[in-house]
């Protein structure tokens, strides 16, 4: 149980990380990228809300699945993840305004990022448990995290370096991403489920 | 049957959703600090720039920080700006919501309350000063070729155009002051740029050395300031 666990989390991470492996959530990968303190910011709001919706979503699938609807699974996790959002976002303007600043448009903009919608479809098809649920989405968010921290930390070195002028700013970070890509590829293997 | 069922659980949903959106938007909702819209609300709102900020709202939200003085607004001074600014700062947030809410979100009627329920006479504006549109300054501004000594006295103004001195344009006031309809000290932003005593000066100059100035700088405007430093 507790390998199997740790073998989801891993997976989630690395071997199918959701930007680099799975090429979900490309649009903030690329966007929210440019300074290392919007990355982490992005990364901190992705990991709540993804952990928060999966939950959720895990929970009201059992009530579309037993009503029969499990076609309706998409539009249904669409309309929750949207609210929750909203929701997550005036709770935090009320308690902790500081965190609701640094956070600013990203949170709002999670609603439109399909690895939250990405992750809780695949926890359902995967059949995942309640718990690993949590983990896989854990693992995503996490993975999410690294690789926009790990691209932003690069971009930021590359602003600084000589680039010829063709390649300046989105050429070189296409190219940057798609190395990246490649890199996470390496660990196709590690763990085999 | 499926479609029955669908529908009814969209829009239990949706509605669902939605209320509870709602709900939790009043329950959480939060009191923003009226304090930069009542000091938005005082200001004259010509946008002059003379307080050193672009415009009264970046004005009004330096003010709200504490990073500008009571007096910066210089176009306000002769209308007691300061005044009101004093009453807004020293007014607590939780009166100045309270007071808000009352005015129903309306900064100018909140503002006319708190400034009488504080009791304090304030000077009132002899009249808001109006911004004179691009046409007007442009009338005059073909006028002014005709006036030599006019046009010296354009030259040293601050060339804003905020209309505080009642006349459409620092070129038209600039002819008033040349045919001595009206005096430089009206000139508030160019107070701090000693405006009245160069007007002084110009205005002391006989016609032949008017037209001779003109000669020398050949018309520019930082040349003839040179001229006349004080």
């Amino acid at each position: 149980m507790a390998t199997r666990l740790l073998f989801i989390f891993l997976s989630a991470i690395l071997i199918n990380n959701f930007v680099l492996s799975r090429f979900l959530g490309i649009c903030p990968f690329l966007g929210v990228s440019k300074k290392i303190d919007t990355a982490i910011g992005m990364s901190l709001a992705v990991i709540f809300v993804m952990i928060l919706a999966s939950i959720i979503t895990w929970l009201l699938n059992i009530l579309l699945v037993s009503l029969g609807l499990s076609f309706l699974t998409t539009i249904v996790f669409i309309l929750i993840i949207a609210t929750l959002v909203q929701f997550v976002e005036i709770v935090l303007k009320k308690t902790s305004p500081g965190l609701y600043e640094a956070l600013g448009i990203y949170l709002p903009l999670i609603t439109t990022n399909c690895a939250v919608l990405g992750v809780a479809l695949l926890n359902v098809q995967e059949n995942y448990t309640l718990i690993e649920t949590v983990v896989n989405s854990a693992g995503a968010a996490l993975g999410f995290a690294l690789a926009l921290i790990l691209f932003s930390t690069i971009r930021e070195r590359m602003e600084l370096s000589d680039i010829p002028a063709p390649f300046k700013g989105t050429a070189s970070a296409l190219i940057t991403a798609g190395l990246l890509s490649m890199a996470f590829m390496g660990f196709q293997g590690l763990v085999k489920l | 049957m499926t479609i029955v069922y669908s529908v009814l659980l969209m829009a239990i949903l949706g509605v669902g959703a939605g209320v509870f959106l709602a709900f939790a938007s009043a329950k959480f909702a939060v009191k923003e600090d009226p304090r930069v819209k009542l000091i938005e609300a005082a200001l004259p709102g010509v946008n002059c720039g003379a307080c050193g900020f672009p415009g009264c709202p970046a004005f009004a939200k330096a003010m709200a920080e504490g990073k500008a003085t009571l007096d910066g607004c210089l176009p306000g001074r002769r209308s007691g700006v300061p005044e009101k600014l004093k009453v807004i700062m020293d007014s607590e947030t939780e009166k100045l919501v309270a007071l808000y809410e009352e005015a129903g979100e309306d900064p100018q009627k909140a503002l006319a309350k708190l400034l009488e329920s504080s009791g304090k006479e304030i000077k009132q504006a002899p009249q808001k000063p109006v911004r004179p549109s691009q046409e007007e300054i442009d009338t005059y501004k073909e006028k002014l070729r005709d006036d030599k000594r006019a046009t010296l006295i354009y030259s040293v103004l601050p060339n804003i155009n905020c209309g505080i001195c009642g006349s459409p344009g620092c070129a038209a006031f600039a002819l008033k002051v040349a045919a001595k309809e009206e005096q430089a000290e009206k000139c508030v932003p160019g107070k701090r740029q000693s405006v009245p005593d160069r007007v002084a000066k110009i205005m002391s100059l006989k016609d032949e050395e008017v037209s001779k100035v003109l000669e020398e700088t050949s018309g520019d405007p930082a040349e003839i300031k040179k001229k006349f430093e004080v």
